[in-house]
């Protein structure tokens, strides 16, 4: 056995060392962690803008708002006529997995106003989740007269 | 001389923390910096490319009303026009009806999106902001449809739409 004190030292004055690696490794991890949690994020994000485009083209094709089921042509007096009720059996929020809006302006295409503004939400817009949201073309058969609409389809996650 | 060999050795070990640290704090910025960044390019294009073949359909289906209170769809129009100009005839029922098909596709496409229409390889070309075909800016989607204009009265008349991000 040994009477110095190297022993001793060297342990308190490795203990800074220790802490400068110790807070690195840390400042490291939180940043593996975050970046982890970020990518989660967005592949969700992604899939949800993309699930956007096909509920907006499912809509597109609906037949409770068309007179010949052809897609992209929605009935004006169909629109006017139909409830909210109709359109969300036809789109079963609680199946699909998610929540919608879909709004429907019809326009005036040589002055550009609104003559009809159709709108059905299945539920009521969550403040804290992500939406995506797609805006599209179509046509309005208004007897036998093709105009034109724009249509919004926003949508987001509901649980299961 | 020992002690002074123990407080060399302290030190280098300290060095060596620091450069750890510098390294970690560089890969930390890196995964952080790379994290933040969302490449949506190739979904903005998908949802980009999916509405301008939307608002074609829909502006070429659309009836304009005429002078006589008939209605043609724009792509007719558009297809007697290019016919006449095959010709060699013009007429001003042609300016007012493309600028009645101008109206109709401003009033249409979303904002912050411009569009513009070509017909016939560019003979008839519309559009609020660019002069000609040349001039369309480089980030645009481009639709084209084709329309046979009946016996006798020459090949199909095709016809393009862009649609580009303001």
């Amino acid at each position: 056995m040994r009477a110095d004190n190297i022993g001793i030292a060297g342990a308190f004055e490795e203990l800074p060392t220790l802490m400068v690696v110790l807070v690195a490794v840390s400042l490291f991890s939180v940043s593996v962690a975050h970046a982890v949690l970020s990518f989660d994020s967005t592949e969700d994000y992604s899939g949800l803008r993309e699930d956007c485009l096909t509920f907006s083209g499912m809509v597109r094709a609906s037949e409770t708002l068309s007179d010949d089921g052809k897609p992209g042509v929605f009935s004006h007096n169909k629109l006017q006529n139909l409830t909210g009720e109709d359109f969300l059996r036809e789109f079963n929020a609680t199946s699909l997995g998610i929540g919608y809006r879909v709004s429907v302006q019809c326009l005036d295409t040589g002055t550009g106003n609104i003559i009809l503004d159709w709108t059905v939400q299945s539920a009521d817009i969550p403040k804290s989740l992500d939406l995506a949201t797609f805006s599209s073309c179509i046509g309005v058969d208004n007897n036998g007269i093709r105009e034109a609409a724009r249509l919004t389809v926003t949508i987001w996650r509901v649980d299961a | 001389m020992r002690h002074r060999i123990s407080g060399s050795a302290a030190q280098v070990a300290m060095v060596d923390a620091i450069l750890f640290m510098t390294i970690m704090l560089v890969a930390s910025a890196v995964i952080l910096g790379s994290s933040g960044y969302r490449d949506n390019s190739s979904e903005d294009f998908a949802a980009i490319q999916q509405y301008s073949t939307d608002f074609m359909e829909t502006l070429m289906a659309v009836d304009l009303n005429q002078a006589n209170c008939s209605f043609r769809s724009v792509s007719q129009v558009l297809c007697d026009e290019c016919l006449a100009l095959r010709q060699g005839v013009t007429t001003e029922e042609y300016e007012t009806m493309n600028a009645l098909i101008l109206a109709t596709g401003r009033n249409l496409i979303r904002p912050g999106m411009d569009f513009a229409v070509s017909c016939g390889m560019g003979s008839v070309f519309i559009s609020g902001n660019a002069p000609d075909l040349d001039s369309l800016p480089g980030n645009r989607c481009a639709n084209m449809m084709t329309v046979y204009p009946g016996e006798g009265l020459g090949g199909d008349v095709a016809i393009t739409v862009f649609v580009w991000v303001v």
